[in-house]
């Protein structure tokens, strides 16, 4: 467990100290900045205060999701990490630890830029109102009234079937945990189908990018249920029990398992030494 | 040169991406297209050809799909060159500069191709079902466009000039994506240049940094005009501005290539 840990230590500093992740993270920054900056003259012509809860509402917009997607498809596209380092760490540990250190890995780096992207959030609107019981001004004005977004050239888009089942701190805790659950399955089976033939894990991130972007143009939530991505907003998903279409506890079960069957598939095929040369993912002496 | 040149185009012509990310340029320029249409059947309004056909250009976020996915073609060529070793044997042939200017031709013939092309395609496809364009909504359409420089046009020209103007747009960008590759390295990286390209020019639009006149996506957007981007020049001093703003960027680019490529030795 010491050398899991010590394992993902060393791969959270090598991305931390890497330029890229700055530069990334200032265009994110950037980009959440332009998506809140509309929000400040409606907010200044109404004398109404920001919330910190629009967070939840970037994830409804195609273009946001692909372009934060994006972001969190660099930070994890060096899994399996094959420099020549990982041969003399795979001597000291064993492929087993290596493997859930990379793992480890991808947990840490969603969980990292999911508190980015709250801080950011929280920055830019100027408050911390999660565990608020309402909604604010702001989004119930945005939700009634669609003219107030397209007159202020708003691009973040708030649904009300979200704003009418959840409350605030229910949305949050959803939108986590489903950010986390998402970006999780993506960054394990870019790990895992890399590591099954090299390449595909990165081909299957991209293409999942470009089907969310393609389904914008297509409404009903039948298309929604298609891309893992845009499960991330919990208003995408149906909140209604009478238009039969799968629960989101269901779609979270589904995605987990995906999760766990690759891991498994993985964790067995790699003890096999001959498999992983053969595939050219790893080649070490052990 | 110009042999290196033709073998190059031929050579990229030939792989199996280039006609992948075709199909891809076309669908991503069906898709639209196709739900206007949609929209059109179900309200029952039939329009013509340049209506359905200047959809994917107005909107911001397809144009930059589009550049995005000619990226995958142009984006990667000089780093490869690099990493593969090609590039001391053509640096020895051609010399440095000559280098360079190879591959900005290489990768404006690219573009050029794969935009020409596909919208030709998918003109073809909607010519089937719709006409070419209604005399009075094409007049009234060509005056909000153009600020009343395409008035009394014909809509092939006018298509025409929206095409000239996404080249050059797509130029630019691609032009950057060239520049980052150097520094970035990594094929993840280089394809997402466009996306981080305009949340920059975005960025710059909203917070005024950029200035109107060099504020890129909305220059070469259909609507330039409306916006009162530029003083309301003639239709040749409106192209010998892009034209200019295009050429900059190419030649900025090819200082940062070349300083950097100096560097790679």
């Amino acid at each position: 467990m010491k050398q899991i840990v010590m394992l993902m230590l060393i791969y959270m500093r090598r991305l931390m100290t890497n330029k890229l992740f700055l530069v990334l993270m200032s265009f994110q920054c950037l980009y959440i900045y332009t998506l809140i900056h509309p929000l400040y003259r409606l907010s200044a012509d109404y004398q109404v205060p920001l919330s910190s809860n629009l967070i939840i509402f970037f994830f409804r917009d195609s273009f946001s999701v692909m372009v934060l997607s994006a972001i969190m498809l660099v930070f994890l596209s060096a899994l399996p990490f094959r420099d020549e380092n990982q041969q003399y760490y795979v001597t000291r540990c064993s492929v087993k630890q290596w493997f859930w250190a990379q793992v480890g890995y991808i947990v840490c780096v969603v969980l990292l830029n999911m508190v980015c992207l709250l801080v950011m959030c929280c920055c830019f609107t100027r408050s911390v109102n999660f565990f608020d019981s309402e909604w604010g001004k702001v989004i119930g004005s945005l939700a009634y009234y669609p003219e107030l977004a397209s007159y202020y050239e708003i691009e973040i888009q708030v649904t009300n079937n979200v704003l009418t089942t959840y409350s605030p701190f229910q949305a949050l805790l959803l939108w986590m945990m489903h950010y986390f659950s998402v970006m999780c399955s993506v960054g394990v089976g870019i790990l895992c189908l890399n590591m099954i033939r090299s390449g595909v894990g990165s081909v299957l991130a991209t293409s999942l990018i470009f089907l969310q972007y393609t389904l914008n143009f297509f409404g009903g939530y039948i298309g929604y249920y298609i891309s893992p991505l845009s499960w991330i907003y919990p208003g995408n998903l149906s909140t209604s029990l009478y238009d039969y279409y799968p629960s989101v506890q269901g779609v979270m079960i589904a995605m987990w398992l995906v999760m766990v069957v690759l891991i498994g598939y993985v964790r067995v095929r790699i003890t096999d030494k001959q498999y992983l040369e053969s595939k050219e993912v790893l080649i070490w002496d052990h | 040169m110009f042999r290196y040149i033709a073998e190059e185009l031929k050579l990229q012509m030939r792989q199996p991406i280039f006609f992948g990310m075709m199909g891809m340029y076309a669908f991503f320029l069906i898709v639209p297209i196709s739900q206007e249409v949609r929209l059109a059947l179900n309200a029952q309004s039939y329009v013509d050809i340049v209506h359905y056909w200047l959809v994917p250009y107005t909107q911001t976020h397809s144009t930059i799909i589009l550049i995005a996915i000619l990226n995958f073609l142009t984006g990667y060529t000089v780093i490869r060159d690099v990493q593969q070793g090609m590039y001391g044997v053509l640096v020895t042939k051609l010399g440095r500069i000559r280098y360079i200017i190879a591959k900005l031709i290489i990768m404006i013939s690219i573009a050029a191709f794969v935009i020409i092309i596909m919208n030709l395609v998918v003109l073809m496809g909607l010519s089937q079902l719709f006409p070419l364009a209604s005399e009075r909504m094409t007049a009234e359409r060509f005056s909000v466009y153009s600020g009343g420089m395409w008035l009394y046009a014909s809509p092939i020209s006018f298509m025409a000039w929206i095409l000239f103007k996404k080249v050059l747009e797509a130029v630019c960008i691609l032009t950057v994506s060239l520049v980052v590759s150097l520094w970035a390295k990594k094929r993840v990286v280089i394809m997402m240049v466009p996306l981080m390209v305009f949340v920059a020019i975005y960025f710059g639009q909203i917070t005024n940094l950029i200035p109107k006149s060099l504020q890129l996506i909305a220059l070469f957007s259909p609507y330039s005009y409306l916006e009162n981007r530029l003083p309301n020049w003639s239709l040749f001093g409106y192209g010998a501005y892009l034209v200019t703003v295009t050429v900059c960027c190419l030649g900025l680019s090819s200082v940062l290539i070349y300083k950097q490529l100096k560097k790679e030795g």
